[in-house]
C-alpha cells in the first residue's frame, strides 16, 4: 500500500490540473457557504469545519485566475503549518499514487517563486503540485499573529 | 593561416524582421508543439512545452518585441537556448540560416527593450542580435 507521502489529490481549477500532497488534507467538502467575513488579505472569509471556523483561501486570486462569486463551494481542507486553511476548488479529479511521471517545475516562468513543487504527468496534462507552505504563507503568518494577539 | 574573428549565428525572422543568437548559446530548433498553461506566468511568457522529457518556459518573442503582439501560429519554430543555468523555449516565426559574422562588425542599436543593444546590417537588412539571458 503506497503511504501518504507518495500520493496526491489533483484537482481543477478554471481549464488547470493542480494537486496537494495528501499528507496535508484533511478533507474534501462539497457545498461549503461562507459564514462569516476575514479580515486576513487573501482571504474570502471563514467557513464552519468541524466546528472551528476556518479561513477560505482566495486560491483564483492568487493565482490571477478568472472567478465568479459563488454561493457555495467545495473545498480542499489541509493542514500546513499547522494552521486549518479551506481551499476552494471547481472539481477533484482522482487521488493518484506518483510514479516516474514527475517533472521539474522550471521557476523563471513565475512572478511568485516557489509555489509550485513540483509537476506531475497526467494524462498527457500537466499537474502543478503546489508547495503549500509557500503558497498559503501570507495567511499562515497573519493567522500565527492573530492568535497571538 | 589566417585567424578567423568569425563566428556562427543563427538568423531568425520575428513578423518581418531578422534577429540573431549566437550558436553557441542554441541549444536545438523544435517545431511548436503543446503549450501547456502556467498561472501566475511573467510577462511574455506563454506557458511550458515538453523538450527532451523535461518541462521548459516557452518565452513569446514576438510579444517582447512588439508589444501588443502576442499571436503565434502552429507553423511557428522553439529555438531551445540556455538561459541563467536552465533551457528556455523561444518562439519564432521562421528561421532563415546560419551566418558567420564578426562579433565586432556589430554597432550600438538604441531599443527600449532588454537584451536587445546590437544590430549589424547584411546585404541592407538591419540584423538585430538578440541576448537571451537578458531578454528571458
Amino acid at each position: 500500500m503506497p503511504s501518504k507521502k507518495n500520493l496526491i489529490l489533483i484537482f481543477t481549477l478554471n481549464d488547470c490540473k493542480y494537486a496537494v500532497e495528501i499528507a496535508y488534507l484533511i478533507e474534501v467538502v462539497e457545498d461549503i457557504r461562507i459564514s462569516s467575513n476575514s479580515d486576513l488579505d487573501e482571504c474570502l472569509g471563514l467557513i464552519q469545519f468541524r466546528e472551528n471556523a476556518i479561513p477560505l483561501f482566495n486560491i483564483k486570486s492568487r493565482l490571477e485566475l478568472d472567478d465568479n462569486v459563488k454561493k457555495a463551494y467545495t473545498v480542499v481542507v489541509i493542514r500546513a503549518c499547522d494552521e486549518l486553511i479551506a481551499i476552494p476548488i471547481d472539481s477533484v479529479n482522482v487521488v493518484e499514487e506518483l510514479a516516474d511521471s514527475i517533472l521539474e517545475f522550471p521557476d523563471i516562468i513565475l512572478k511568485n517563486k516557489g509555489i509550485i513543487s513540483y509537476i506531475y504527468e497526467w494524462k498527457d496534462e500537466f499537474v502543478y503540485v503546489f508547495n503549500l507552505d509557500l503558497l498559503l504563507g501570507k495567511v499562515i503568518s497573519e493567522l500565527k499573529a492573530q492568535r497571538q494577539s | 593561416m589566417t585567424e578567423n574573428k568569425g563566428q556562427q549565428f543563427l538568423i531568425f525572422s520575428l513578423s518581418s524582421k531578422l534577429y540573431a543568437s549566437n550558436l553557441r548559446d542554441v541549444k536545438r530548433i523544435v517545431p511548436l508543439e503543446k503549450i501547456f498553461e502556467v498561472p501566475l506566468k511573467r510577462e511574455n511568457y506563454l506557458g511550458l512545452v515538453k523538450f527532451e522529457g523535461k518541462a521548459i518556459p516557452l518565452f513569446n518573442l514576438k510579444s517582447a518585441i512588439n508589444k501588443g503582439n502576442t499571436g503565434y501560429s502552429p507553423e511557428d519554430l522553439i529555438v531551445v537556448q540556455y538561459v541563467r543555468g536552465q533551457d528556455v523555449g523561444f518562439l519564432v516565426d521562421k528561421v532563415d540560416k546560419v551566418m558567420t559574422l564578426d562579433p565586432n562588425s556589430f554597432e550600438d542599436y538604441e531599443s527600449n527593450i532588454p537584451g536587445i543593444s546590437k544590430k549589424i546590417i547584411e546585404k541592407e537588412n538591419d540584423i538585430m542580435l538578440i541576448y537571451a539571458d537578458e531578454i528571458a
